[in-house]
C-alpha cells in the first residue's frame, strides 16, 4: 500500500522516456493501452501520446490531435513566430490541438486516473506536465421511456445509465446559473462517478451539507447500483419503509430539485435518489400534477386507500372470521361461512398460503421474458385460484381478498413502498391471528410509532400529516389547483419558499 | 449531525393543542355517562360537564400561565425553583407517583374493555404486555415523536368518534334529557367532580409549554385542547342520555359502547359500529398513556439526572404488575376514583398554589 501510494505521488519529469516509464509501470500490463511516440512539426519537438484505445474516440485522435500535431503549421498563423520566441509549450499546444477540453496536471495518480476514464494524455520533451485532452467516447443506451414509471400523459424521457447523459437532460431541463453540481469518486476499486445536484437559491445549505457528510463517508471497494449509496447513507437501515426515492424520470427529479431537494446521479445506473423523501411524497405520481386537479386529487385519494387496503384487508378479514364474527353484519357472516365450509384450515394459514402463493407469483412473473411472465401470471392467477377453491383448499373469498390486495399494491406509484406495505401486511396478519382486531390497533400503533420516529435527511418522513403549516396540506391527500400551491413545502426548510405569485 | 440543530422541532401551538386533546381522551369517554349519571341523578349531566369542562379550561390556563414564566423549564425544573430544593423534589415524586397511577388506570381500563368487548379468552396480561411493549417501543424515542404521535391521530380519532356518536341520534329522545333542574342546581355541582375527571390529561401543558416554539400561545393551545374533548363528551352525554335515560345509565358498565351497538343505520350494510368505536378508544388510550408513561420516566430523569431509558425500563413492571393489583373491575373504578381526587390536587390544587408563590415571590416579572 505505501509502495503504490508512493508511485501515486511521484510526479513527472522532463523526460518523455521516463514519463513514459512511470506510466507503463502502472497500466502497461494491458493491451489495450496505446503509446504514440512522433516527432511532431508544429511543436518543433518530439511528442507522446497515451490512451486507452476503447475509451477513446479514434477519429477524434486521429484528426485533432495526431494530425496537427505533425503537420500543424497551417492551423497555427503565429506558430513560426511563436517558435522563433520560444514561448511556453503549453500556450502553443492550446493552439495547435483543436480540443475543446484541455488541461494540465503533474502528478501520475491524477493523470492515470483521467487516462482511465479516456482522456488522452500528451507529452512533449521538456515539459514536467501531462496536457490531458478531452476524448472520451464510448456507447451509450439510447434514451428511451422508463419501464418501470410509465404515464399516459407526460414526458417520455427517462435517465440512462450513462452520467454525462443525465447530466445533460436535467441541464437542458433546467437553464439555471444556480444549477449546482459536486462531484465525488465512489469506489475504492472502481472510482465510479457521482454528481450530487442541487438548486443553490432553493435548496437549504444544511441539507446539502449532510448529504455531502453521508457521501463522504462511504467507503467501498464499488456502488453498481444507487441502491448501495441509498443504504450507505439512509438514516435507519432498520425500518421497512424506504428513506430516499428512486426514479428514473426526468420531471420527477426536475420538480424535486424545484421543491428544493436534493438529486444524487451515479455512473452505471439510471435509477437517480432523491432526498429527502416523505411517505406523501411516495404516493404522489407525476401525473397528478399533469392532469386536472380534482383527477388528481380523487386519484390521489383513491390511493391513499389502496394503501390502507393493501395493508389491512387479509388481516381485517383473518381478525374478523377468526375472532370477531358478530361484529361481521349479519348477511355477509351468513355468505362467509358458507364459503369457507369444508375448508380445512383456520383462516391465517388460509391467508398466509394464498398471500404466500401470490408473491411467489409475482416474483416468478418479473424474472420471466415477458411472453412468458403473462403465461406465468394467467396460469398461476387464474389456474391456480379457481382450482384451489374447487379443491375445497381455500374459500373464494380469501382469494378475492388476497388479488385485491395485490392489486391495490400494484397501484401505488413507489415499487419500494409497496414492497414495505406488502412485508407490514404479514406483520398486521399474524397480529390479527393473534389478538384479533386488538392485534391489528396494537400492530397499527407500532407502524405508527415507527414512522413518526422516522426521518429521511432530518426530515420528518410523515411530512406534511406531523409538525407542519396547514398550506403543505394542499398537496396530500388533495392536490389543490396549480394556482394554490404557492410555496415549497415547508418542511424541507427551503431558502426560498415562494414557487409563484 | 448537521441537520439535528437546524429542524430541531419546536412544538406548534396545533401540535400543543392536539396533544392536550389526545392525552385527555383515554377512559373517560367510556366511564363518563356512568360516573356522572351516579353522581348526579338528574338529566342535568351535560350542564355540570360544561361547567366542569370551563373549570378544567381555567385550570389549563393557570398551568400555562405558571409554565410560560419558566421559558424552557418544566414542571419538575420549576416547581423546585419556586419552592426551594427539598418541597421540589417531593413534589416531583407525587408527580411522578400520579402519572404512574394515572397511567396504571388507563392500561386497566383498556385491558377490561378489551376483554369484555373483543377478546372474550385472551388472558389481559397478555393483551397489557402488548399494549406496553409498543408504548415502550414509542416512548424511547423521547417526546418529539410522541407529539407527533398524537398529532397524527389525533383528526382521525376524533372524526370517527364523533361521527359515530351523531350516528346514535336516531334514537335519542330529548325527552329522557328533560326535566331541566328538577332538583335545582345542587346536584349539577355536587357532580363537578365526576364531570371534571375525564378531563384528566390537562396538566401536560405544564411540560408541554417548555418545548413549545412560541410558549406565549399556550394558552391558546390548552383552551383547544380542552374545547375539542368538551365537545366530543357533550355529544357522548347527549346521546346516551338522551338514548337510555339516566336510570338506565347507571346500571351499565360501559353505557357509551352498549349505545353505539345498539345504533342501526338504516340502508346501511354496516351495522357494527362498536368496532370503530373501540379501535379508536383503543387508540386514545394508548396516546393517554404513552404520554403519562413518559412524564413519569422524565420526572425521575430529572431527579437523579439517570439516562432516561432506565426509567422507561424500569417503569415497565411496575406499571404492568400495578395495573393487576385492582382484583376486579370496581376496584379498578375505585383506583380511577382515586386518580381523579389526586388529579384535582395535581392539576389543580399545585398549579395555582405554584403560581401564586412564585407572583408572590418574583412579582409580575416580565413573560418571555
Amino acid at each position: 500500500m505505501s509502495k503504490q501510494s508512493q508511485l501515486s505521488e511521484q510526479s513527472f519529469t522532463g523526460n518523455l522516456l521516463s514519463n513514459r516509464d512511470m506510466i507503463m509501470n502502472r497500466i502497461g500490463h494491458n493491451s489495450d493501452v496505446v503509446v504514440r511516440d512522433f516527432y511532431s512539426d508544429a511543436m518543433g519537438t518530439q511528442v507522446m501520446i497515451i490512451y486507452i484505445h476503447c475509451l477513446v474516440d479514434k477519429g477524434t485522435i486521429n484528426n485533432q490531435v495526431i494530425r496537427a500535431l505533425q503537420q500543424g503549421q497551417a492551423h497555427t498563423p503565429h506558430q513560426s513566430a511563436a517558435a522563433d520566441q520560444g514561448t511556453n509549450p503549453k500556450e502553443r499546444l492550446q493552439q495547435i490541438i483543436q480540443l475543446g477540453r484541455m488541461n494540465a496536471v503533474r502528478t501520475l495518480a491524477e493523470c492515470i486516473d483521467e487516462i482511465l476514464s479516456g482522456q488522452t494524455a500528451l507529452f512533449t520533451e521538456g515539459m514536467e506536465e501531462a496536457i490531458l485532452l478531452g476524448t472520451c467516447s464510448w456507447k451509450t443506451r439510447s434514451i428511451e421511456e422508463p419501464v418501470t414509471e410509465s404515464v399516459v400523459r407526460g414526458p417520455r424521457e427517462g435517465f440512462v445509465e450513462d452520467l454525462e447523459t443525465n447530466v445533460s437532460l436535467l441541464r437542458r431541463r433546467i437553464r439555471n446559473p444556480d444549477f449546482s453540481m459536486i462531484n465525488y469518486h465512489i469506489g475504492r476499486q472502481t472510482r465510479r462517478n457521482l454528481v450530487i445536484v442541487y438548486l443553490s437559491n432553493i435548496t437549504n445549505p444544511l441539507l446539502v451539507k449532510e448529504v455531502q457528510r453521508r457521501i463522504e463517508l462511504i467507503d467501498i471497494d464499488d456502488a453498481p447500483e444507487s441502491g448501495f449509496i441509498e443504504q450507505l447513507i439512509e438514516d435507519n437501515p432498520w425500518s421497512p419503509f424506504p428513506q430516499i426515492q428512486n426514479t428514473e424520470r426526468i420531471d420527477k427529479v426536475i420538480a424535486s430539485l424545484l421543491e428544493g431537494r436534493v438529486a444524487i446521479l451515479l455512473d452505471g445506473t439510471p435509477f437517480v435518489l432523491l432526498a429527502p423523501v416523505t411517505f406523501p411524497m411516495l404516493l404522489q405520481a407525476p401525473e397528478d400534477y399533469y392532469d386536472r386537479w380534482f383527477v388528481g386529487s380523487l386519484i390521489r385519494m383513491l390511493r391513499y386507500l389502496l394503501v390502507i387496503a393493501g395493508l389491512f384487508l387479509p388481516s381485517l378479514y383473518i381478525a374478523l372470521v377468526s375472532y370477531h364474527q358478530g361484529l361481521i353484519p349479519s348477511k355477509l357472516a351468513i355468505s362467509i361461512t358458507s364459503s369457507r365450509e369444508g375448508v380445512p384450515f383456520p383462516t391465517i394459514i388460509e391467508a398466509l398460503l394464498m398471500e404466500i402463493t401470490i408473491e411467489v407469483l409475482r416474483e416468478a412473473g418479473i424474472r420471466l421474458p415477458k411472453p412468458i411472465g403473462q403465461a406465468v401470471g394467467i396460469v398461476g392467477g387464474l389456474v391456480i385460484g379457481q382450482s384451489a377453491v374447487q379443491a375445497g383448499i381455500v374459500s373464494p373469498i380469501m382469494v378475492i381478498i388476497v388479488s385485491f390486495t395485490a392489486i391495490s399494491s400494484f397501484a401505488i406509484p413507489s415499487y419500494s413502498v409497496a414492497i414495505a406495505i406488502r412485508i407490514l401486511r404479514f406483520t398486521m396478519m399474524v397480529a390479527a391471528s393473534v389478538l384479533g382486531l386488538y392485534g391489528m390497533v396494537l400492530a397499527l400503533l407500532l407502524i405508527c410509532s415507527h414512522v413518526v420516529k422516522l426521518k429521511s435527511f432530518g426530515v420528518n418522513y410523515m411530512g406534511a400529516f406531523v409538525h407542519s403549516k396547514s398550506s403543505d396540506w394542499k398537496d396530500t391527500f388533495l392536490r389543490l389547483p396549480i394556482f394554490m400551491m404557492k410555496r415549497r413545502p415547508h418542511f424541507l426548510r427551503a431558502k426560498n419558499q415562494k414557487r409563484q405569485s | 449531525m448537521v441537520l439535528e440543530n437546524h429542524f430541531s422541532e419546536k412544538f406548534t401551538t396545533a401540535q400543543v393543542a392536539s396533544g392536550v386533546a389526545s392525552t385527555i381522551f383515554g377512559a373517560g369517554i367510556v366511564t363518563l355517562p356512568r360516573s356522572a349519571g351516579e353522581a348526579i341523578g338528574t338529566p342535568d349531566v351535560w350542564m355540570s360537564l360544561l361547567f366542569g369542562g370551563t373549570i378544567c379550561i381555567a385550570l389549563g390556563i393557570v398551568c400555562a400561565k405558571l409554565c410560560q414564566r419558566y421559558p424552557g423549564l418544566t414542571f419538575y425544573d420549576y416547581s423546585s425553583q419556586v419552592t426551594g430544593k427539598l418541597i421540589g423534589s417531593v413534589l416531583t415524586i407525587c408527580f411522578v407517583i400520579y402519572c404512574l397511577l394515572v397511567a396504571t388506570y388507563e392500561l386497566r381500563m383498556n385491558a377490561e374493555v378489551v376483554r369484555h368487548y373483543l377478546l372474550q379468552r385472551t388472558p389481559i396480561e397478555f393483551t397489557t404486555f402488548c399494549f406496553m411493549l409498543i408504548s415502550v417501543y414509542l416512548v424511547l424515542g423521547g417526546l418529539n415523536p410522541i407529539v407527533r404521535l398524537l398529532e397524527l391521530l389525533l383528526p382521525v380519532t376524533t372524526i370517527v368518534l364523533f361521527v359515530v356518536m351523531l350516528l346514535g341520534y336516531r334514537n335519542f329522545e330529548l325527552e329522557n334529557l328533560r326535566p331541566l333542574l328538577s332538583e335545582g342546581i345542587s346536584p349539577v355541582l355536587k357532580g363537578l367532580h365526576s364531570t371534571a375527571t375525564p378531563f384528566i390529561g390537562f396538566e401536560t401543558i405544564l411540560f408541554f409549554t417548555a418545548f413549545m416554539r412560541t410558549s406565549r400561545d399556550a394558552s391558546k393551545a390548552v383552551v383547544v385542547g380542552i374545547a375539542i374533548p368538551i365537545m366530543i363528551y357533550l355529544c357522548t352525554l347527549l346521546i346516551v342520555i338522551g338514548t337510555l335515560s339516566v336510570q338506565a345509565v347507571k346500571t351499565l358498565t360501559w353505557p357509551t359502547i352498549e349505545v353505539i351497538r345498539s345504533i342501526e343505520f338504516p340502508g346501511a350494510f354496516f351495522t357494527n359500529f362498536e368496532i370503530l368505536f373501540i379501535t379508536v378508544w383503543v387508540i386514545e388510550m394508548f396516546t393517554t398513556f404513552v404520554v403519562f408513561y413518559f412524564l413519569a420516566s422524565l420526572g425521575m430523569n430529572q431527579l437523579f439526572r439517570t439516562p432516561i431509558k432506565y426509567f422507561h425500563y424500569g417503569f415497565f413492571p411496575v406499571v404492568y404488575f400495578l395495573s393487576f393489583y385492582p382484583s376486579n373491575l370496581d376496584e379498578a373504578f375505585q383506583l380511577g376514583d382515586i386518580v381523579g381526587y389526586l388529579a384535582m390536587v395535581f392539576a389543580g390544587a399545585i398549579p395555582l398554589i405554584l403560581l401564586i408563590i412564585s407572583y408572590l415571590k418574583d412579582g409580575s416579572r416580565v413573560e418571555k
